[in-house]
């Protein structure tokens, strides 16, 4: 087993030992590859932008200070390579405005949700989860799937702490919005 | 509050109903075979410096001579430089290029402040890609 700390891997490639990126790569595949597709939704693209970010890190792997941890930098390189294919392919995520929409009973929305199927219930959640902008989908991709504190979060998409809270707590909102005229239809096109 | 607390139980709810995104087995193997042609380039491409070692001792050596004979006259006794000609040096001294062009103020201000400007330019282009390639 590879329970080594990630400073143990990082001086064995730094050393010439390459097997030992390996390792890193296997820690983290998944989690940049989460974050990788949930900005740019698409598998192929999502797949190859992490590749290449791993070959960033480690191209450029001297010049980690270990200043943040191995993990927030390499989904930092992600986050931004993510964020360059977006910007290239002019595809960004229209900014919904959901100030004047109310939330409703958020129990009646889970039970509702919880009545469907659970192929149509992932379905569903992961539309609504497509409707948000690509750094709200990032702060709650990190919070949530990788459970990293704001802290990290904030290091990663380089904005404050307070300004990360307010966002999540934004995307919380608009997530719980966009899941409700799901089960409301007709008053947003999620499809 | 109870809002606050209300919607973050729902979103977990939400989030945890989700699954987390797999890349293809060979994900692994792909990086480091790119990893491996990056060690192999890096091995490939060697660098030289543009001047070789022997070029920039020559220009010292020809800036020092030049240096000692502009603060000492004509002191160098050296064999091989008291065979040439330094004269050409005291003419080329006599001629001036820029007697006959007149700048005026406004265009030397400018002039210097667009060199600044260019310089300024150079030093945030340079950190800029400095911070794409690294982040």
């Amino acid at each position: 087993m590879n329970t080594k700390p990630d400073e143990y891997y990082i001086k064995q490639t730094l050393n010439g030992n390459v097997n030992a990126f390996a390792i890193l790569v296997e820690r983290y595949k998944n989690m940049v590859y989460t974050l990788s597709i949930k900005i740019v939704k698409n598998r192929e693209e999502a797949e190859e932008i992490s590749q290449d970010s791993f070959v960033k890190a480690y191209k450029n792997l001297s010049s980690f200070k270990g200043e943040s941890k191995f993990s927030t930098w390499v989904y930092k390189i992600a986050y931004y390579a993510s964020l360059d294919a977006v910007k290239r392919n002019k595809r960004f995520s229209n900014n919904e405005n959901i100030d004047d929409l109310k939330i409703g009973n958020l129990s009646e929305i889970q039970g509702a949700l919880e009545y469907l199927h659970e192929k149509e219930r992932k379905k569903v959640i992961s539309k609504a989860l497509l409707k948000l902008n690509e750094d709200e989908r990032t702060i709650l991709t990190l919070f949530y799937f990788e459970e990293l504190p704001i802290k990290e979060i904030s290091k990663i998409i380089n904005l404050s702490e307070d300004n990360i809270k307010v966002k999540l707590y934004r995307s919380r909102k608009k997530l719980a919005v966009f899941l409700k005229h799901v089960i409301e239809p007709r008053t947003i096109d999620l499809i | 509050m109870k809002d606050e607390k209300n919607i973050e139980e729902f979103t977990a709810f939400v989030m945890n109903e989700i699954d987390k995104d797999v890349p293809s087995h060979d994900f692994v193997m792909n990086v480091m075979k790119s990893v491996e042609v990056e060690n192999e380039k890096s091995r490939l491409i060697i660098y030289k410096p543009l001047m070789p070692k022997s070029v920039w001792v020559l220009i010292i050596v020809l800036f020092l001579a030049l240096t000692v004979y502009v603060f000492t006259g004509s002191t160098l006794n050296f064999y091989l430089i008291s065979t040439l000609d330094i004269n050409v040096l005291n003419e080329l001294s006599e001629i001036d290029l820029f007697k006959h062009i007149n700048f005026s103020r406004t265009f030397t201000l400018s002039f210097i402040l667009f060199s600044v400007l260019v310089l300024v330019q150079l030093f945030v282009i340079k950190t800029y890609f400095n911070k794409q390639n690294v982040v």
